[in-house]
């Protein structure tokens, strides 16, 4: 069992984004203590997206993808999507050979392009609010003739 | 541990005494051959004269034989190898000898009939002289049973070390093809190609996935286009392997177009109801080059 005070993953403000970079082995308690600390600081900080640097990490295996996929679940229903950057090859191999799901996952080469490309989907994503808002406006509009509705 | 002793070493050969029982080869078999070796060696020239003419009307007599001296050797060698079939000793020696045999069919591509049917025509001289010996019957059929007995050991020995030698051959080409066939190219900055051409399984697209990571790692490109117009057969798993190749490359974040997808394979993945995801496919190369340009934000114009 980890004790209380493993080791930490800093995380640091940068562009609006939670920058993390893992330069450690992972264990299971690590990643716990990681996604404790990322969800409070989205949530504290207001950070509009994750950037998470894994070029430090040599192995990884299924469940630490897997523990790491759940967390940017997480980041997501608090509105922050989350990019990979700077995966090594051996690493990606390993993971394509024990089948990891890899289908709804963002990944850049290296920490520069991560935040380019963060632009890219916060633009987008604010473009798709925007039109949900103004769908979502036409929707009352058009409810005010329904008889069905409130 | 005592595990049952298997007769196959590591490379494929055979230990002497294991493959005397198998082939129910006695001590008075070896013996018994010995002691009638004068009969076969002292009309050694007449059944090599008599296999000569045999040879002769084998299809692939010019192929092989067409140079006298080649002839004269291969039945120069006869004589060496009678006198071990004689000598009533199968030790490493005479496995060597016979081991040497098969190396030099593998080596010219003497098919495995020709030679079966030349040691056919042995037996038969062979049969023939014990005939006109007139032996005691009892002793008769003792010589020719060890006589087909070791010839057949003879045979397995060579057709073993024919089919090892082969084999050895296809696994070496195999290997060279391999390394060949998965030319990464960075055609532009950022933009990597790889035409693939052949049959892909699961080890050639490991192959191919760490190659390209390797590429892509090196080059820092964001697109890769995989051309599969070469590629011969598409079925479910080739797809999967050329989705999972798509997915690493996107993990690095390297995006991936699989061009050169024809009519034929683009119905057979729709048949095979294969789920190709998020991957970007194109008919042409020139489509996928075009694709990657916009991509990167660069466009080809006339000047």
């Amino acid at each position: 069992m980890e004790s209380k005070d493993t080791l930490r993953i800093p995380i640091q403000l940068s562009q609006g984004c939670a920058v993390a970079s893992i330069q450690i082995d992972l264990t299971t308690g690590i990643l716990e203590q990681f996604r404790h600390d990322l969800l409070r600081f989205i949530d504290e900080k207001g950070a509009t997206g994750v950037i998470l640097d894994l070029s430090g990490v040599e192995l990884m295996d299924l469940e630490d993808f897997e523990e790491i996929r759940m967390t940017m679940h997480m980041a997501r229903l608090l509105g922050s999507e989350t990019i990979l950057c700077g995966l090594r090859p051996g690493v990606v191999a390993a993971l394509m050979d024990l089948g990891a799901d890899t289908d709804d996952i963002l990944a850049s080469f290296n920490l520069d392009e991560a935040f380019q490309n963060m632009q890219e989907v916060t633009r987008t994503k604010r473009y798709a609010d925007q039109d949900e808002a103004q769908s979502a406006d036409n929707k009352e509009e058009e409810g005010a003739g329904d008889p069905f509705a409130d | 541990m005592n595990v049952t002793h298997s007769a196959h070493d590591h490379d494929g050969t055979h230990d002497p005494a294991e493959l005397l029982s198998w082939y129910n080869i006695s001590e008075d078999d070896l013996a018994i051959l010995h002691k009638h070796r004068g009969l076969f060696l002292d009309k050694i020239e007449v059944m090599k004269d008599r296999w000569h003419d045999w040879l002769r009307q084998l299809p692939d007599y010019e192929y092989y034989f067409s140079d006298p001296s080649v002839i004269e050797h291969v039945l120069s060698q006869h004589d060496r190898y009678w006198e071990l079939f004689f000598t009533g000793v199968v030790d490493d020696t005479y496995f060597a000898h016979r081991r040497t045999v098969g190396q030099t069919h593998a080596r010219i591509g003497l098919s495995m009939t020709s030679y079966h049917g030349g040691m056919n025509a042995f037996h038969g001289y062979a049969i023939d002289i014990l005939k006109e010996a007139s032996l005691p019957s009892e002793e008769h059929i003792h010589v020719a049973d060890a006589f087909v007995k070791l010839m057949h050991l003879d045979t397995a020995i060579v057709v073993d070390t024919y089919n090892q030698m082969v084999t050895e051959t296809i696994t070496a080409q195999t290997r060279s093809l391999m390394e060949m066939a998965t030319p990464v190219t960075e055609i532009w900055s950022g933009i990597l190609l790889l035409p693939l051409v052949g049959i892909i399984d699961s080890e050639r697209s490991r192959e191919i996935m760490n190659a390209t990571l390797a590429k892509i790692s090196q080059t820092q490109a964001r697109m890769f286009i995989l051309d599969i117009s070469g590629v011969g057969v598409v079925d479910t798993a080739v797809a999967n392997h050329l989705i999972k190749i798509t997915r690493a490359t996107r993990l690095m974040g390297c995006e991936s177009i699989i061009s050169g997808v024809s009519p034929a394979i683009a119905q057979t993945i729709v048949e095979l109801g294969i789920d190709v995801g998020k991957v970007k496919t194109t008919a042409t190369m020139m489509d996928a080059l075009g694709g990657a340009f916009r991509r990167l934000g660069k466009e080809i114009r006339d000047l």
